[in-house]
């Protein structure tokens, strides 16, 4: 089968110039289409579409509108000054403003029509779009229709048309959302009390008519009632905050809308007031926008990097050029065909062009050493050397890298298996482009093939590489039982650091110490109740009134029990801290009377009499109510603890006496549920891993024990991964619950290059010690090469602004030049004690 | 001109339909102040139905039995509203119009057991679970809003007004309210409530004008729709007549006791 790639591939060869066009027009395709990806971290989507606490929160957020919080704490020597209450009613106004014109906006941008245009489609959705999505299809195809319905000119009409066809009436609808649901602040939040026979239910206070004495009023209902504290003033009345609850749109949409929000902030600043930016919407979306910054950034540098060591390797330039080459264009193909799939780029993804950039140059460093070792001096002969000697393991090294990170598509988080299947299709294209375009590329050139120092030193033992090579093998050669026992040492070692790994992916945790991001949310993580949001759902089962005495006590109970054991709960709010109001104001304000009403029915007629907005906690029929918990940041375990006791509070017999049904929701539920899934996933990936590529490893030796000896540079290499993660506390994240596939994916080919190596060696020799000995001459060299510069590559990640992604290229470069140096020096000492062939074997080889 | 129900079920009762028909040359002002003046009676009308609260495109809905009594004191409208069955039954609502002063509202819970007045700030928020708000009911006045007249259309049928108009409470949640009224009954057909956003998020649908007695036409049907929140709310009369009605029960004291109507 090989001979018949072979063929193939000596076709290409014949054909420089075609081989090559045809490599560049795919090239300038796949780079047309790289400025069109997108960026996607939110946490949402970590989880898979029909993952089942995705879909609870979804649902239940249609009752009780959506939790993603943008808040904008405004801090100043007094936060009930006028200057403040100004300050908001604008801000607000111009966030408005800008969330009114945002579907104009973006409908304009998406179907290229002017902004007036646009604002026509959207007159015609907002007629049409509660007659369902059918109707508004139907209209909007139909020039005919719209010209008699809709009035518009016939022309316009057949334009929308057309344009229609080429957009789903989803986005359309997507675009047509105002990215902003509701915003709140101290100048339209609710105060209740009670006036003779009314009961009154009024803003904090008129913004338009902020003078002394209603500021002072304000102060003074803000004080009388414990809701409000360190939800909307600190308790020093130093900070307020206004709270931008967002609408479940489009991740980029959304994005560009805080930039704007930002930009707005920081383009009027007020001498007095420090403005800060936090909350989940406005994290997430920050790792995105920063993250093709970091990206743009260090990715030459990885390049220059790998230069450098190319030109360490080959000291000639055509060894440097045209491995940097097949680089540059895997990275280019791998990003253009994630833009075409809309696959976005996530956390999780970042890692992939530096990947690549490891890959391809460990396929071009092979493929251009055994091009140059070639003792053939036509550069034809001399491809087609390189490929026989060296073709089948590269394509076998690739291979089994596509179907390690392959494996990861079975992950249930969504960013880790596009990850895996994108990686996977990035290496196959490596692949191609190192056993078709370097060869295109090299024949193109006129000159002879340049012959280079290493080739003539080769075996002379006096560069580098056969020094420490000669090293290992006279100084650790002789002794293979203590090197496995040394292996076997460090393996437990690492086993011991191993323990201590904790699990725990916050957003938070991707940003340095002293950004503005990370200074904005401790800032209102120490001021107020806490950024993050956890929910707990009450439903009923029967479509009953759920706010019934039993539970609106337990309700209660469970408010005061978390609030006093956590610290980490900043607030809690349900529905009950305003039937409490209610009663105290039903009865003249007395304070005796705050407390839960005594009946259903009278909690019933208090919330029909209550006309301020409670939509955010108790449904339209009563039937489900949401209470709010305020959380602060922590570690991971300490949130799922938190979600754990709240879900335990209300137990299976609460649930069953009450026919209700309690679920937890929100951002930080689907954080917990990311994280575990991130625990899941590393240990089903890793398992995964290991089994698809011991039977590929068998596959391709066919004999269980090479099979087994291949395994166990990989198994050094993620178990030291792991015992530093533990030892230098680094947790376990999306980004770094990679490393150990990345290094399966990566450090097998190793395997792969020195066994297949050794296995023809010991045909030619017959010994193991010098099939040893050979093996380091050549692929040795190769393998030490490649792992210098895999380990360089990623550790120019060292200098991302992001923590995470540095912790992660930090940890790749450590795990797979561990696995580089297990493989030349583990392999060799594991042949000489279980794989030195009997005397019979050694006759029939010979 | 209001958009209530009060002026859209009874007050649009009161005058005889064909001694209404408008002067084309009228502002939108004094077609709100015609609305306003038609189709009451100083008698009293009751009305009988079914209101039904549902979601947009399906899910569950609820029906519940309501009677509405309204009578005309010297051009001023009072009206009173009640649920007579499921776990409403007794929730009444009253309205009285005041001349130059605001219109009183009171809401009666029977838990609670002592009517509550509606605040003047509270007129926009929806009459208890009903997508119909306080204000629909009866608590705006003509002088509340800026008028509009926009060019006249046909509405199926309906050969009708526009008009548009615009609160002059700064606070309002909505931007205007663009009203189309049949011309023969002075009856509002429809009314789309734009919010500030500039996006209509509530319409009201009449329907089915139904002539009562010699000068009063009743919509058999009104239909209010939260865009927003995909729900509605429709009121299905099957009981409409002109009579006198006991002027006691237009007292805030009294909203507890039985009517003989119910």
């Amino acid at each position: 089968m090989y001979k018949k790639l072979l063929h193939y591939l000596s076709i290409t060869y014949r054909r420089p110039k075609l081989t090559a066009f045809c490599g560049v027009l795919v090239t300038l395709l796949f780079a047309s289409a790289i400025p069109f990806i997108q960026f996607d971290n939110d946490i949402k989507n970590f989880l898979a579409l029909d993952h089942p606490h995705r879909i609870s929160n979804d649902r239940l957020n249609e009752v009780f509108g959506s939790s993603e919080l943008i808040l904008i704490g405004i801090e100043s020597d007094n936060a009930y000054s006028k200057e403040t209450v100004e300050y908001i009613k604008w801000l607000q106004g111009e966030i408005e403003k800008l969330n009114w014109g945002y579907p104009a906006k973006s409908i304009s941008s998406e179907l290229k029509l002017t902004v007036d245009e646009a604002s026509m489609v959207i007159d015609a959705v907002n007629r049409y779009e509660i007659q369902g999505k059918d109707a508004l299809k139907s209209l909007l195809v139909n020039p005919e229709q719209m010209t008699n319905e809709l009035f518009w000119d016939a022309e316009f009409s057949k334009k929308i048309a057309r344009k229609m066809k080429r957009t789903s009436v989803d986005r359309l609808l997507q675009l047509y959302k105002f990215p902003v649901d509701e915003i709140k602040s101290v100048n339209n939040t609710d105060f209740i009390r009670g006036e003779g026979d009314k009961f009154v239910v009024e803003k904090l206070i008129n913004q338009d008519n902020a003078d002394d004495a209603s500021l002072q009023a304000m102060k003074a209902k803000v004080k009388s009632w414990s809701l409000y504290d360190r939800l909307l003033y600190s308790a020093d009345d130093r900070l307020t905050v206004l709270s931008v609850e967002m609408n479940p749109v489009d991740i980029n949409l959304r994005k560009q809308f805080n930039i704007e929000v930002e930009k707005i902030i920081k383009a009027s600043p007020k001498g007095n007031l420090d403005v800060y930016m936090a909350g989940e919407p406005v994290v997430t979306d920050r790792v995105s926008s920063s993250m093709g910054d970091d990206l743009k950034r260090l990715l030459p540098f990885v390049l220059l990097v790998m230069v450098i060591i190319l030109y360490l390797i080959f000291r000639q330039y055509e060894g440097v050029v045209f491995p940097l080459i097949a680089m540059i264009f895997s990275v280019i193909w791998t990003l253009g065909t994630m833009s075409i799939l809309r696959i976005p780029m996530s956390m999780v993804s970042i890692s992939i062009p530096t990947v690549l950039t490891a890959v391809a140059s460990a396929y071009g460093i092979h493929f251009m050493t055994h091009y140059f070792m070639s003792p053939e001096s036509g550069r034809y002969e001399s491809c087609i050397d390189s490929m026989k000697v060296s073709g089948l393991a590269i394509v076998m090294a690739a291979l089994t890298t596509v179907v390690g990170f392959g494996s990861l598509a079975t992950s249930d988080m969504t960013h880790i298996k596009n990850y895996g299947i994108i990686t996977a299709i990035g290496v196959f294209y490596s692949l191609v482009i190192t056993v078709t375009l370097i060869p295109a590329f090299l024949l193109l050139r006129k000159n002879v093939k340049p012959a280079l120092d290493f080739v003539k030193k080769e075996g002379s033992a006096k560069d580098f590489s056969s020094r420490f090579l000669f090293f290992i093998e006279s100084k650790l050669g002789g002794h293979p039982g203590k090197v496995l026992i040394a292996g076997v040492i460090i393996v437990a070692v690492s086993l011991a650091g191993m323990l201590s790994v904790k699990v725990s992916m916050n957003t938070m945790d991707f940003f340095q110490e002293g950004s503005e991001i990370k200074n904005a949310d401790e800032k209102l993580n120490a001021k107020l109740s806490g950024t993050q949001l956890l929910n707990i759902n009450i439903e009923s089962s029967d479509g009953s009134a759920v706010i019934t005495p039993e539970v609106l006590s337990r309700v209660e109970s469970f408010q005061r029990e978390l609030e006093a054991k956590y610290r980490l709960v900043g607030k809690t709010v349900s529905v009950n801290d305003f039937l409490k109001k209610m009663n105290q104001e039903m009865h003249g304000g007395d304070t005796a009377y705050y407390k839960l009403p005594e009946t259903t029915q009278m909690a019933k007629e208090y919330l029909l009499l209550y006309s301020g907005d409670i939509d955010n906690m108790i449904s339209k029929d009563m039937d489900k109510i949401r209470i709010h918990l305020s959380i602060k940041r922590g570690s991971m375990s300490d949130l799922a603890e938190i979600r754990g006791f709240a879900l335990q509070s209300f137990g299976d017999d609460f649930r069953k006496n009450n026919n209700v049904a309690v679920t937890a929701g929100g951002f930080l539920d689907l954080m917990i549920e990311a994280n575990i899934l991130v625990f899941k996933g590393q240990i089903s990936s890793l398992i995964m891993s290991l089994v698809v590529v011991s039977i590929l490893m068998y596959l391709i030796f066919r004999n269980i024990k090479l099979t087994m000896i291949s395994l166990i540079p990989l198994l050094i290499g993620i178990a030291m991964n792991f015992g530093l993660m533990g030892f230098l506390n680094i947790p376990l994240n999306a980004a770094t619950a990679l490393v150990a596939s990345i290094s399966i994916g990566m450090g097998i080919d190793y395997s792969i290059h020195f066994i297949t190596q050794y296995r023809n060696s010991m045909q030619e020799l017959n010994d193991v010690d010098k099939a040893v000995r050979k093996t380091y001459e050549g692929t040795g060299r190769a393998i030490l090469s490649n792992a210098a510069s895999v380990m360089a590559g990623f550790l120019v990640l060292l200098f991302s602004e992001f923590p995470v992604i540095a912790q992660c290229g930090g940890l790749i470069a450590f795990t797979v030049t561990v696995t580089g140096f297990a493989a030349i020096i583990v392999i060799p000492a594991a042949m000489r004690v279980f794989n030195r062939p009997s005397a019979g074997e050694t006759q029939k080889v010979a | 001109m209001r958009t209530k129900l009060i002026s859209t079920l009874t007050a649009a009762l009161l005058i005889a339909a064909g001694a209404v028909y408008a002067q084309d040359n009228m502002s939108g002002e004094q077609i709100a102040q015609k609305v306003h003046d038609t189709n009451k009676s100083s008698q009293g009308i009751v009305l009988k139905g079914k209101m039904t609260l549902a979601g947009v495109g399906g899910g569950s809905s609820e029906a519940r039995s309501m009677v509405l009594l309204a009578y005309d004191n010297a051009g001023l409208s009072n009206g009173i509203f009640r649920f007579t069955d499921s776990s409403y039954r007794g929730t009444t609502m009253l309205t009285i119009e005041r001349k130059g002063q605001e219109n009183l509202q009171y809401l009666f819970l029977p838990s609670v057991g002592s009517p509550r007045q509606i605040e003047g700030s509270d007129r926009e928020k929806n009459f208890v679970d009903t997508d119909f708000s306080n204000e629909d009911l009866g608590g705006s006045r003509i002088s509340d809003y800026t008028y509009n007249r926009l060019p006249d259309r046909k509405a199926g049928n309906y050969d009708c007004y526009m008009i548009e108009r615009f609160p002059k409470n700064k606070s309002s949640k909505y931007s205007k309210h663009v009203v189309t009224i049949d011309k023969a009954t002075m009856i509002p057909v429809d009314v789309q409530f734009y919010a500030k956003s500039g996006r209509v998020v509530k319409t009201m649908r009449a329907s089915n004008i139904k002539q009562i007695s010699a000068n009063i036409r009743v919509p058999m049907n009104l239909q209010v729709v939260d865009i927003e929140k995909r729900h509605q709310t429709v009121i299905d009369v099957s009981f409409a007549q002109e009579k006198n009605i006991n002027r006691g029960y237009f007292n805030r004291n009294r909203l507890n006791m039985q009517w003989a109507e119910q």
